[in-house]
This record gives C-alpha cells, sequence and structure tokens, in this order.
C-alpha cells in the first residue's frame, strides 16, 4: 500500500464529507451556554479576538466599540475596534490552508475565515482556534455576520459568511468591489470602515443578546472578565444601545484596597516562586479581598485566574471554609509568562476559554496555592476560629472513605485490584435515533462527583436529538432523585422535533445544596429522561442520562475492598478475630470486623480512629490476599515456605502503609 | 446508623448465628446502641402482631386458602416502617430483612427476604393500603404477581382503576368476571397489563388513556373468557 490511500482512485470520484454545519455551530454555541451562556461568550471572544490584534502592547489607542444598531425594522449587533491592525492578510485558497496547521501570525484574515487553524507562535495571545466566530454566527437569529476590516497598510476588505444545514461558505472582496458589496448587503445601513481596525456585524442578534445588552448584563459581564485590562491599561470598551452609552469601569463590588480597611481586608503576595509538591511556578500577585460587610456578586466570588489580562475562571474558597466567610471573599492571581505559558503548552485551558483541566499537575498546583492561601487568609485576618467540633465532624466524614479509597489506591498501584468494576466492556454500543445529550455539570472540584453543603452544582444541562426521518414528540424531565424518592425537578416539557433536529438547550440550571433541602448525606442522581408521546408507543421510555452526586461524602472507591460491614459475634474463643476479608458480591473482598471485639470498643467512638484501625486491619488481610495469589506482588514465592518470614515481611507492609496512610491523609 | 440481621457462618467448624449490622456508613457505638435500640424494638413489635395474630386464629390461615386476611393486617401493623423517626431512609432497604429475622410465626418463607422492594412484608404494607372489600376479591398469590410488576407498583392508578371499576357501579360484566373465580381475574389481568405497559411509563399516559387502555385490557380478557 501507497503512502496515502487516495492514490487508489481517480481524484474527481473523492468527495468532501458532507458536514452538518448547523449542529456545528449550535454545539459550539452549546459549549459557551454551559459555561456562562451565549451572550457571555460573545463578549469575552470579541474582545479577547481585538485584544489580540492591538497593536501596542500596552493598549495605547486601542478601543472596542459594541453598537446595538435596529434601523429598517432589522437588528444589527456591531463590534468595531480601534488601534488594532485589522484583519491583515491574504484571502488563502483551500490549498494555503492544508498545507499547514499553523497559519502565521499575519494571517488573520485566514484565521479568521477558518476553523480550527492554531496561530503560531503559541504564546501572548488570548484565543486558540478560531471558534469564537462561531459564537457570533450563533448569536445571529440567521446565522449570518458580515464583516470587514482597514488594515493597518491602509487596504480595505469586506466579507460575509452565514451558515445553512450543509455549508458555511463564506465571501470577500477587496478595495471598491469589498465596499460596494458592505453597502448592498446591509441595505446600506453600514458604511466601509474609516479607520484602521476591524468590524463584525451580527445580522438579526438574537433575543437573549437583546435582552441582555439593553438590560446592562452585557456590559457587567464585560467588566467581570476584563477588569485587568480596564484597570491597568485603561482599555476603552464601550457600550451603545438605544441611545445610551456607557464605558467599561472596574465591575461594582470589585474593589481591590491594597491594605486593610474599615470595609475590607487584604492579603496580598507579589512575586513569589510557589513549589507545591514537585511542581514550582511563578506569580505576579496573589491580591484577596474579603469584604467585612457580607456578600459579594456570585460572578466574582472565589479568586479569579486570569491570563493575559482575561478572566478565565474562579477557584472557590476551600470546602471546610465556612459560609459567612467564603461568601465574601473575593480577588485575583496573575502568573508570570512562562507559568502562563506552561498552562497553554500543557493544554490545560479549555478551548472556551472558561476553565482549566485542574487534574493536570501545573493548575492542580495553583488552585492549591490558592486554596492555602484563603485558608490562611481566614485563619489570620477574618477570625476563622476553627471549630474543633465542625472540623472533626468534616474530619470524620473523610476518613470513613478514606480507608478503603487508600487500601484500594494501594493495592491497585500494586497490581491486584481484581474488584468490583474491572472489565468494563461496554464498546460498539449504538446512539439511539432519539437520543439526549447530556453535558457535563461543573462540580465544585473537577476531579470529584461530591458536593458539599453551601456549594453548587452548576450547568446542568441537556437536549434531544432526533435522527429519525419522523417528526417526534417526547416528554422531557429532568430531576434529582435519591432512591425512588424525586427530590426536584429542574424541567419538565413536551417537546416536538422535526426529522434530524435537536432541540434548544434545557438548562443550563445550577442546584445549591444546602443542609435544609438535602438533610441525608450521600448519594443523590440527576436524572434526564425523554419519553415517547407518540399515539403508537406512547410512555415508552426512549432514552436516559444518570449523573450521580454525592452530598458531603466522596464516591465510593472501586477496588480490592468492596466495602467494609460490621459484624458482632460475643463469643471470642469462636471469634477471636478483630476482623477479616470475605468473599465478596462483586469478584472483590468484603471487609468484615468484628464490634465484640476490645480493641474495636477502644476505636469505635469516632469514625476517624475507626477508619484508622480499619485500614490497619486490611493492611494485613491485602498482605494474606496477595499471599495466597499464584504470582504474589508483595511477596516473592519463597515466602510462601518460610513462614516467620513472610510475618515479619507482612509486619514491614503495614508499617510502610500506616506510614501513606498518615502521610497522605495529612 | 445501622439495621442489625442475622446470618449463620460457619466458625470454628461451627455453624452460628452472627449479627452484621447493615449500614451505609462504618458503625461507630453510637451507631451500633442505636442499632441495638431498634432491633429490640422490631422484635417487640414482631412479637406483638404475632401474638394478636395467633388469638385472632389469623395465624392458622398461613399456608392455607385464606392467608390473603392474615398478611393483609400484618400489613396494616407493618405500616410504621415508613416513619422515618423509627427506620431513617438511608436504612429502609435492610430493615426487610430484619423483620423476617424477627418474624417467627409470622415468618413468610426464605425465598425473597433479600429483597428490598418485592419482599413479602412490603407487599403486606402496600395491600394493607386498599379497602379489604377489594384486597379480598382475589387471593394472596395473585396479589403478589399484581404487584411484581413494576409498572403496577409505580402508577397507583392501576390500583385505583381496579378498585373504580369494582366499587362504583360494577358493570354486569366485571361482576360475572370477578366472582366465584376468585384468583383467576387478577391473574388474567396481570399478565397483559404487564405485557403492554412492558416499555411504556405508565405515568406519562393522562387518567383518560390510561384508564381506556386498561379497559381495553378488561374487555379483551372478558370477551375472550366468553
Amino acid at each position: 500500500m501507497s503512502n496515502s490511500i487516495e492514490s487508489y482512485v481517480p481524484r474527481e470520484e473523492l468527495r468532501d464529507t458532507i458536514i452538518g454545519w448547523k449542529n456545528i455551530v449550535e454545539q459550539i454555541v452549546d459549549a459557551y451556554r454551559v459555561r456562562r451562556g451565549l451572550v457571555h461568550g460573545v463578549q469575552k471572544d470579541a474582545i479577547q479576538n481585538a485584544w489580540d490584534a492591538r497593536v501596542y502592547k500596552k493598549g495605547k489607542e486601542w478601543k472596542i466599540t459594541f453598537e446595538l444598531v435596529e434601523q429598517g425594522g432589522r437588528a444589527y449587533f456591531v463590534i468595531t475596534d480601534r488601534g488594532t491592525y485589522g484583519l491583515t492578510g491574504r484571502i488563502l485558497t483551500k490549498e494555503e490552508m492544508e498545507s499547514e496547521e499553523k497559519l502565521p501570525e499575519n494571517e488573520r484574515w485566514g484565521r479568521f475565515e477558518g476553523l480550527g487553524f492554531l496561530k503560531a507562535p503559541l504564546g501572548g495571545t488570548l484565543g486558540a482556534r478560531g471558534r469564537g466566530k462561531f459564537v457570533f454566527v450563533g448569536a445571529s437569529k440567521t446565522n449570518t455576520i458580515v464583516y470587514d476590516s482597514l488594515r493597518i497598510d491602509g487596504s480595505y476588505r469586506s466579507g460575509f459568511r452565514y451558515v445553512t444545514r450543509t455549508r458555511s461558505p463564506v465571501w470577500a472582496g477587496d478595495e471598491k468591489k469589498g465596499k460596494s458589496k458592505l453597502i448592498e448587503v446591509t441595505g446600506g445601513v453600514f458604511k466601509p470602515l474609516d479607520v484602521v481596525g476591524t468590524r463584525v456585524i451580527i445580522v438579526d442578534p438574537c433575543e437573549e443578546l437583546i435582552t441582555d445588552v439593553a438590560s446592562g448584563l452585557f456590559m457587567r459581564y464585560i467588566e467581570e472578565t476584563w477588569w485587568e485590562i480596564i484597570q491597568k491599561y485603561q482599555a476603552k470598551i464601550i457600550m451603545r444601545a438605544r441611545g445610551r452609552q456607557r464605558v467599561a469601569q472596574m465591575p461594582a463590588g470589585f474593589d481591590l484596597p491594597e491594605e486593610d480597611t474599615k470595609k475590607y481586608r487584604v492579603w496580598i503576595k507579589n512575586n513569589k516562586k510557589v513549589s507545591i509538591g514537585k511542581t514550582t511556578f511563578k506569580i505576579r500577585k496573589l491580591h484577596i479581598v474579603n469584604k467585612r460587610s457580607g456578600n459579594v456578586p456570585d460572578d466574582i466570588r472565589g479568586v479569579a485566574m486570569q491570563r493575559g489580562g482575561m478572566k478565565i475562571c474562579c477557584i472557590d474558597p476551600p470546602r471546610y471554609i465556612p459560609w459567612e466567610i467564603a461568601k465574601s471573599i473575593y480577588g485575583f492571581i496573575t502568573l508570570d509568562q512562562q507559568t502562563e505559558e506552561g498552562l497553554l503548552e500543557a493544554q490545560a485551558e479549555d478551548v472556551e476559554h472558561y476553565s482549566y483541566d485542574f487534574r493536570k499537575t501545573l493548575p492542580n498546583a495553583i488552585r492549591r496555592y490558592i486554596e492555602d492561601e484563603m485558608a490562611k487568609f481566614a485563619k489570620e485576618k477574618l477570625g476563622w476560629r476553627v471549630d474543633a467540633r465542625t472540623i472533626r465532624r468534616q474530619m470524620q466524614r473523610e476518613a470513613e472513605r478514606l480507608a478503603l479509597t487508600m487500601i484500594n489506591k494501594f493495592a491497585r498501584e500494586i497490581g491486584i485490584s481484581t474488584g468490583p468494576g474491572g472489565g468494563g466492556g461496554g464498546g460498539g454500543k449504538e446512539w439511539k435515533k432519539i437520543r439526549l445529550q447530556t453535558m457535563q455539570p461543573e462540580f465544585p472540584r473537577k476531579d470529584s462527583l461530591r458536593v458539599n453543603y453551601g456549594e453548587s452544582l452548576k450547568n446542568i444541562s441537556t437536549c434531544v436529538i432526533n435522527d429519525t426521518p419522523d417528526q417526534i414528540v417526547v416528554r422531557f424531565k429532568l430531576f434529582i432523585r435519591r432512591g425512588d424518592q424525586e427530590i426536584k425537578t429542574f424541567d419538565e416539557q413536551d417537546v416536538t422535533l422535526d426529522p434530524s433536529s435537536r432541540s434548544q438547550l434545557f438548562g443550563p440550571f445550577q442546584e445549591d445544596f444546602s443542609q435544609d433541602k438535602y438533610p441525608e448525606t450521600g448519594k443523590y442522581i440527576i436524572v434526564a429522561r425523554i419519553r415517547s408521546l407518540m399515539s403508537e408507543n406512547k410512555g415508552e421510555e426512549l432514552d436516559e442520562k444518570r449523573l450521580s452526586v454525592y452530598v458531603e461524602e466522596d464516591p465510593p472507591g472501586r477496588g480490592l475492598f468492596e466495602k467494609c460491614q460490621a459484624v458482632e459475634v460475643e463469643d471470642l474463643k469462636l471469634y477471636p478475630m478483630m476482623g477479616q476479608a470475605i468473599l465478596g458480591e462483586s469478584k472483590g473482598y468484603i471487609f468484615e470486623y468484628n464490634l465484640a471485639h476490645p480493641a474495636y470498643k477502644a476505636v469505635g467512638e469516632d469514625r476517624s480512629s475507626l477508619a484508622e484501625y480499619l485500614f490497619r486491619l486490611m493492611g494485613y488481610e491485602l498482605c494474606r490476599i496477595d499471599l495466597e495469589q499464584e504470582e504474589p506482588r508483595l511477596f516473592t514465592k519463597s515466602y510462601k515456605e518460610k513462614a516467620a518470614d513472610a510475618l515479619f515481611k507482612m509486619n514491614e507492609i503495614v508499617g510502610l502503609l500506616m506510614f501513606r496512610y498518615y502521610s497522605e491523609s495529612a | 446508623m445501622a439495621v442489625i440481621v442475622r446470618e449463620k457462618r460457619i466458625l470454628s467448624g461451627r455453624e452460628v448465628v452472627v449479627k452484621i449490622y447493615k449500614s451505609k456508613h462504618l458503625v461507630t457505638r453510637a451507631d451500633k446502641e442505636q442499632a441495638e435500640q431498634l432491633d429490640r424494638f422490631l422484635e417487640e413489635k414482631m412479637k406483638e402482631i404475632s401474638r394478636e395474630m395467633k388469638e385472632s386464629g389469623l395465624l392458622k390461615l398461613k399456608g392455607k386458602k385464606g392467608v390473603l386476611k392474615l398478611w393483609y393486617e400484618i400489613g396494616k401493623r407493618l405500616s410504621f416502617i415508613s416513619d422515618k423517626n423509627i427506620v431513617p431512609e438511608d436504612d429502609r432497604e435492610f430493615i426487610w430483612q430484619a423483620l423476617y429475622d424477627h418474624a417467627g410465626d409470622l415468618h413468610p418463607g426464605k425465598s425473597r427476604m433479600n429483597r428490598p422492594k418485592t419482599n413479602y412484608f412490603r407487599y403486606c404494607i402496600l395491600i394493607a393500603q386498599f379497602d379489604w372489600d377489594l384486597v379480598k376479591t382475589s387471593d394472596w398469590t395473585s396479589w403478589v404477581e399484581f404487584l411484581d410488576s413494576k409498572r403496577i407498583r409505580e402508577d397507583r392508578r392501576i390500583i385505583e382503576w381496579l378498585l373504580r371499576r369494582s366499587k362504583e357501579k360494577p358493570s354486569k360484566e366485571w361482576v360475572e368476571f370477578t366472582k366465584g373465580s376468585r384468583q383467576d381475574w387478577i391473574r388474567k389481568l396481570t399478565k397483559p397489563i404487564r405485557h403492554r405497559f412492558r416499555r411504556r411509563a405508565t405515568t406519562e399516559l393522562t387518567d383518560e388513556e390510561l384508564f381506556s387502555e386498561l379497559d381495553d385490557i378488561f374487555n379483551e380478557i372478558y370477551s375472550s373468557c366468553e
């Protein structure tokens, strides 16, 4: 076989894949919706593009204007920047675009017309893959945008894009041709740009955009996202709508005093090298503020992680800090350039620029540092007297899961993790023709399904997809249950869908977990369900998606030990043991501990001591289980014949396990 | 908290009954004490019910034709299970096995004792929610078969339909259908109801739609019986 499969057939017989462009736009828009919403995405991407294209690093002469134009029975949302290079570069052919993935910095027009083309070099700019313009397309009811640019070399070009079901055509024209086309397609509402910069016109903007612009919410989004460039560089961001003009300022409630005052307490760290575990990074500034008088708005609560002048996401105060304090903490962290580049190189930032993947080492270390500093601040300056009982209760709940989690983790590491949950399978499962597409909700912690009291689960959302050639009618329901009991319904409605289409996004919803609403800790399930309302199969369950949420406890760990179970055998002559592993229900073991044993009685007062006790006992049983294997992992085969040596080795292993228990649970 | 259940184990070569403290959490001494208190309460309660059943003569019906009345009366007396102050919700799934442990003369057989949703004591409680006049028109075996259907357990309207058909001016056909043949009528209905709603949630149907479909089922069976 030659290198390329296309050499086997005449070139003219090859066809391009038909792309469902409308769906792609929907998907991109949905990705923004589940974060902060489509409208938030419009401002974030618009300013990001313009800021990236600024001529002067510190934003001299830079300006961006948003304007709602309502004229001739039609609405337009216009984004115009100044002090930028304009959309420089050539109109690239498909072949040129194909030649390399990373387009040169200067080929701004080419990138604006394409999708998925990276900038080169990577660092120093905010955007990445050119998804932003599709947010503009998605914000247009007719999926249409018109744009023009007067470039820094004095040349002019205009263009437009619209999206149909299977096409996303673009048009571009230079100078006279471009100018007359702009006037023509906008019915004379707009004249060609006469100042260097770029203008994007969203034709027929959607209602939510118009509403948020009119209500001032759009401006709040801008201020909350771009406060850093507003403060540092006096960046000019202007909003004009319905005869009113506003210039973006520092967001209300986001005062950043440098010293303690009557109203505020502050915690500042400047230019610091930080080491967390093996990871080292450098911060420019960590600035945390506590508003003494109480609540701060939700959108600024926590510490904003900034990159290149833009807010990416917020780190919430750690869960141990009482809500009374946590609710009034806000601030930001800026990182040195190398650390920012490190985050980009690690591809830790999501493509919409709203979050980091905190499973990755660097963002995880930064988050831990911020959380630690917030806790120090609360203790040292905010009078957080750590209530021993609260912490104790919290620790007990943690400890309860800890014993199982850690012993299973250890067993897994050494390769004896035959327990429940192994195998998996499930490959080759076909998508249902009528199905739900659920978005992954945002948990308080990226790597855990746990939610504590006072915390929220955000962006609970889903949509219905109809891949059949028929119109369908279904009843959609999104709710949370515990066991069989429904706790809350987020949404329930009847949905009619055309052939090969998808519904609107249901949500995003946010659920705040409080002790009042969720008095029982443990597992809850969020269920999205569609049932047929069509006469031929009314009531048939067409699809169901479930997601577990663990309130005030960690999800059960999977592994060698399925669970711990208490037994009581009072006659210690019959059962002198403190505990033992017996075969479980799902290929693993159940560790049974004897409540009649005096050793239990000594530790049974609280869950933390009990957890440690059980961990130790499971450590011994882990050794026994390993020694019984044909190919032991902790022991060598020779130990099977030498009992004394094996016992000594067992002691050593349990010692090692206990060391890890105390060091890792600290 | 925790619920105590009893299981047989071979220890030191001897078969002994051990107490297992079923719980979703580690069992502290405080949990242990509460579990023991609950255990004593259940023991007393089951003894009391057993005594009542013996005195009323109903216990003699066990294993005999009219046993339905016994289970119905037991169900009425077990309604305390749904009281959260007595049995916390987290522990409810374990309580059934504990009831079996203390059942004594009332023990309905081991076959379903580990099934939290379909054990006999739960069914006793379920049928005790209906008027005896309706319940008595069939027998225990048929009721069990009826309640084994998830759809029927989950949609109270199916039982209500039964009630309505039997109480509100029962049609001539209905009277004919139910009289005499006891267990037969409910058994004849159970199967087609289960079959028709095997993949469909009846909860999505309006009252009118559901009752109309149930009437259809009834008419089909009735005409096939003629």
